[in-house]
């Protein structure tokens, strides 16, 4: 019954609800009380029914006796009594029965724990009247003299007694009455109400008492005080704060529910793990060594120095120490072993009396790698033991496979860092927080910066003024979406546009950085020429639209001058003449108005100015016959310089009219996106000429492509899309050139702001 | 934007322009001036332009001043009117729907060998339409728009 529920208590931690575990803890009580008094009777049965088999040894009786009292030392000490053990020599061998012996020890010391509150047990041995006397004395409760004679009854208990505890089975006493009785001796109780109670035990020396088929020679030192467990383990019950450590050790030794923790037992041996104990009592350093000793090499030693000195000899898998010793305490020789190579790493579990998160925290805090308030249960010891040194071990053997793997991997880092160096591109990698954990010579270059100054630091702090370009939303967009992203901005404290890849991982982000300045300017250069030349064609576009009027007008002023006819002719020559330079005026207001400063951004009405390019090529749609279909909602307007919506829109339309030699037509939508989208317009330029092949899209953007060699200059629908980009607008194309639905669709989203900042160039996004 | 169509019409034109029955020769007959009519020495010229006003004007400034000149408004009826006029010198305008002067000009040397071409136009964008025509072998004169009715005749003349 009680098997299985250890296993389950050992198990407990991670499986079980706190809950069940005190139920099955308050089972595993009561069983092991059941599990006495069990014991207890049968004891009676066999003692009656002879068939218990005494076995009497020529016993040291002092020393085994101290040992057995010792065990109660500590219930004693933390129910604040003051317990004495006087074991003097004795003067002859005194045959006893050893776990009998036990038995009417422990009964005695425990009927006096359970019934003294406070003052004083006292356990002495010595020799009266020829015979061993052993007596416990009490200043407990007390015995009435009524009730005195009846104490060595069977399940006799004596009611209204106060003591720790109202369990009791009325039958340890009786049983200690028999036990003595089987030993030739005779027990006896002196007590008084409130005073205290003694009981003295009386043995007669050597063994002419005893059956002769009953007494062996053999010295055979039992194990020890086993037999106390139950007693030592129900007595510590009765206190608050229950069984303390040592005292658990030996009922859990007893008991043998430690096995999954002490495993198999190993043979002594040079392979086996060697713990080192530093403790100033005995009996502490003797339950640990037989708690340990079964698994490990335990050298126990009462100090911290000389732990320190074993420790320094030959260095131990795990280092077991109390706080409190003289010469060197805990705290002092944790310092020591940490300070020291050799035995730095070594775990050590600091164990105290002293209870409270307070100190252990000191501990921990002192560099202990765990801590033990007593009393602490011997699986709980066996468990942190077992857990450190196996920790341990695993540590010392990766410690050896890390050396390998660091070499590989330095090695491996080497040629990467040969590669990373040798390349043309900056490299940085930062970790997940931003540091920087590498870079190259070409980054610091890059940066203006010198290397040193770089690594260790935040990006932030490596590269001032990188918050100031628009790098930062990307590196952080990769970092947080794991997507790679591209990016190109001017970086002002180098004076260089530098184009950045960052290559997310799980570790941080890996920036590739090409300084792409010189492109730039080309590109500069580029933009600016075709803008000039974008001017100039448009100037000729719109000379066309001013001189056919002028034209006019010199003929009809030519005409009213020479005409011989009268004066009422001449005033129509003249009104109509006014009415084509109205005309010429008109135009000039409208098409000219982009000339005007075009670095400033304005509130543009979209609608409005693209009529004006439509009015500029007024002549050409004529003379293409191209229809023009207008689909324009009523948009808001966007912000913008004027000049770049006019050339984009110019390219646009005059790409249509290229594309539609022999007619067609010239759609325009303008509309704002679906509710939830982006803020602005989307303006589509449709025409139904005769499509660009699917395979020229891609690189339709390029600067210098063109399929109109003899009349394009291929920079037209370039200035388009890196005008839109600098807007951060998008530029879309689908075209078709099947006969039946020829026709090219640019579809262009710009934003309700579309003016780039008026410090900086436009800035291409690589789409 | 000015709506050309309505630029165009006839209530921006003097009346006397319109009252003529012969809509394509308005200028001419109804100036005031007399033509010099049956001479040998008046040199016949078409003059095309889509621009109805500048065709109008330039035929009826060429027609006081001792040419006899018809207007068309655009490739296919100059055509036409070329096969009535035999003309002598065709002024054409560039920049026109279907038929550009050029193709126009090339059209009418094919037919009338004899035939001299002008070209004129407001913009330079037709130099391109230019080159391809002489280097095809064509040799056509452009003049620039505007181009002052005196200039215009002296080079008539000069030819």
């Amino acid at each position: 019954m009680l098997g299985p529920l250890e296993d389950v208590l050992s198990k407990r931690k991670p499986s079980l609800p706190p809950e069940d575990v005190r139920q099955i803890e308050t089972v595993h009580r009561n069983g092991l009380r059941l599990l006495k008094l069990v014991n207890t009777l049968l004891d009676f049965s066999r003692i009656e029914a002879g068939r218990i088999q005494a076995l009497y040894r020529p016993v040291d009786l002092a020393a085994r006796t101290a040992e057995l009292a010792s065990v109660f030392r500590s219930a004693m000490d933390r129910a604040g009594l003051n317990y004495k053990i006087h074991c003097e020599p004795l003067p002859k061998p005194v045959y006893v029965d050893i776990d009998m012996w036990e038995k009417i020890v422990l009964n005695l010391l425990s009927n006096a724990f359970k019934f003294t509150l406070q003052g004083t047990v006292e356990l002495t041995l010595s020799s009266v009247d020829g015979q061993a006397e052993l007596s416990v004395r009490d200043t407990g409760t007390g015995i009435s003299e009524s009730e005195l004679p009846r104490v060595f009854e069977r399940f006799h208990r004596i009611e209204g007694a106060s003591g720790r505890t109202h369990e009791g089975t009325g039958i340890g006493l009786a049983l200690v009455d028999e036990l003595v009785r089987l030993h030739g001796g005779t027990v006896q109780a002196q007590s008084k109400i409130g005073v205290g109670t003694t009981f003295t035990v009386r043995i007669p020396f050597g063994a002419s008492h005893l059956p002769a088929d009953r007494i062996a020679t053999d010295d055979r030192q039992a194990e020890n005080t086993l037999g106390a467990a139950p007693f030592v383990q129900e007595a510590l019950r009765w206190l608050p704060g229950g069984p303390s450590g040592e005292e658990q050790l030996v009922k859990d030794l007893a008991n043998e529910d430690l096995a999954p923790l002490l495993g198999q037992k190993q043979a002594a041996g040079a392979d086996r793990p060697t713990v080192l104990l530093a403790d100033d009592n005995r009996d502490m350093r003797e339950y640990v060594q037989r708690l340990l000793g079964r698994k490990y090499n335990v050298t126990a030693v009462e100090d911290g120095a000389r732990a320190m000195a074993a420790a320094l000899a030959n260095p131990p898998d795990l280092v077991l120490t109390d706080v409190m010793m003289p010469r060197m305490d805990g705290f002092d020789l944790l310092r020591s072993l940490r300070d020291n190579a050799a035995t730095a790493a070594v775990p050590v579990i600091m164990l105290s009396a002293r209870a409270g998160e307070e100190s252990e925290s000191e501990g921990l805090e002192a560099g202990a790698d765990d801590y033990l308030v007593k009393p602490f249960t011997a699986r709980e010891l066996l468990a942190r033991v077992g857990s450190h040194i196996s920790m341990h071990q695993l540590r010392r053997e990766l410690t050896s496979k890390e050396h390998q793997l660091r070499t590989k991997a330095e090695k491996a880092e080497q040629q990467h860092r040969a590669i990373l160096e040798s390349i043309s591109e900056g490299f940085i990698f930062v970790d997940r927080d931003w540091y920087v954990r590498y870079a190259n010579e070409q980054v610091a270059a890059l940066g203006n910066v010198p290397l040193s100054s770089i690594l260790g630091k935040t990006l932030w702090e490596a590269f001032p003024g990188i918050e100031n370009a628009s790098f930062v939303p990307a590196y952080r967009e990769a970092m947080a979406t794991g997507r790679v992203t591209h990016h190109e901005d001017f970086y002002e404290p180098s004076r260089r546009w530098i184009h950045a890849n960052a290559y997310p991982s799980p570790d941080g982000l890996s920036i590739f950085a090409q300084d792409v300045t010189e492109r730039r300017v080309q590109q500069e250069k580029l933009l600016l020429t075709e803008k000039l030349a974008a001017t100039g064609r448009l100037a000729a576009t719109i000379a066309h639209e001013i001189n056919n009027p002028l034209e006019s007008v010199l003929n009809l002023i030519y005409l009213a001058r020479t005409s011989p006819a009268q004066m009422s002719k001449i005033r129509e020559y003249l009104q109509t003449a006014e009415k084509e330079l109205n005309r010429v005026s008109h135009i000039a207001r409208h098409t000219l108005g982009f000339y005007r400063e075009t670095s400033i951004a304005s509130d543009i009405d979209l609608p409005a100015l693209i009529e004006e390019v439509l009015t500029v090529y007024d002549s050409r749609l004529r003379a293409s016959s191209i229809v023009i279909v207008r689909d324009v909602a009523i948009v808001p307007a966007v912000r913008a310089l004027r000049g770049e919506l006019h050339q984009v829109f110019s390219n646009l339309i005059s790409n249509a009219i290229d594309a539609m030699r022999d007619g067609g037509q010239l759609k325009i939508s303008i509309r704002e996106p679906e509710r939830g989208h982006d803020v602005g317009l989307l303006v589509a330029v449709e025409d139904t000429g005769i499509g660009i092949p699917q395979e020229n899209i891609p690189r339709l953007f390029e600067p210098f492509f063109t399929t109109k060699p003899s009349a394009g200059t291929g920079l037209g629908l370039w200035v388009v899309s890196q005008f839109v980009a600098s807007w951060g607008g998008t530029i879309k194309v689908s075209s078709n050139t099947d006969s039946e639905k020829q026709g090219t669709t640019f579809t262009i989203f710009l934003p309700r702001v579309a003016a780039p900042d008026q410090k900086k160039k436009p800035q291409p996004r690589l789409m | 934007m000015l709506d050309r169509t309505a630029l165009l019409s006839s209530e921006f034109l003097p009346a006397e322009f319109l009252s003529s029955d012969d809509q394509s020769r308005p200028f001419s007959e109804q100036s005031g001036i007399s033509p010099n009519a049956g001479s040998h020495t008046r040199l016949r010229v078409l003059v095309v332009d889509d621009e109805r006003l500048i065709a109008e004007t330039v035929a009826a400034i060429l027609n006081v001043n001792g040419f006899e000149a018809v207007e068309a408004f655009n490739g296919e009826d100059a055509l036409e009117a070329a096969h009535k006029l035999q003309p002598e010198i065709v002024l054409s305008d560039v920049l026109m729907p279907k038929m550009s002067g050029v193709e126009l000009g090339i059209r009418i040397r094919q037919e009338f060998p004899e035939t001299k071409i002008f070209l004129f136009s407001g913009q330079a964008a037709t130099s391109e339409l230019m080159r391809k025509a002489q280097a095809d072998g064509y040799a056509i004169e452009l003049f620039p728009k505007p181009i002052h009715p005196e200039d215009l005749i002296a080079k008539l003349r000069g030819l």
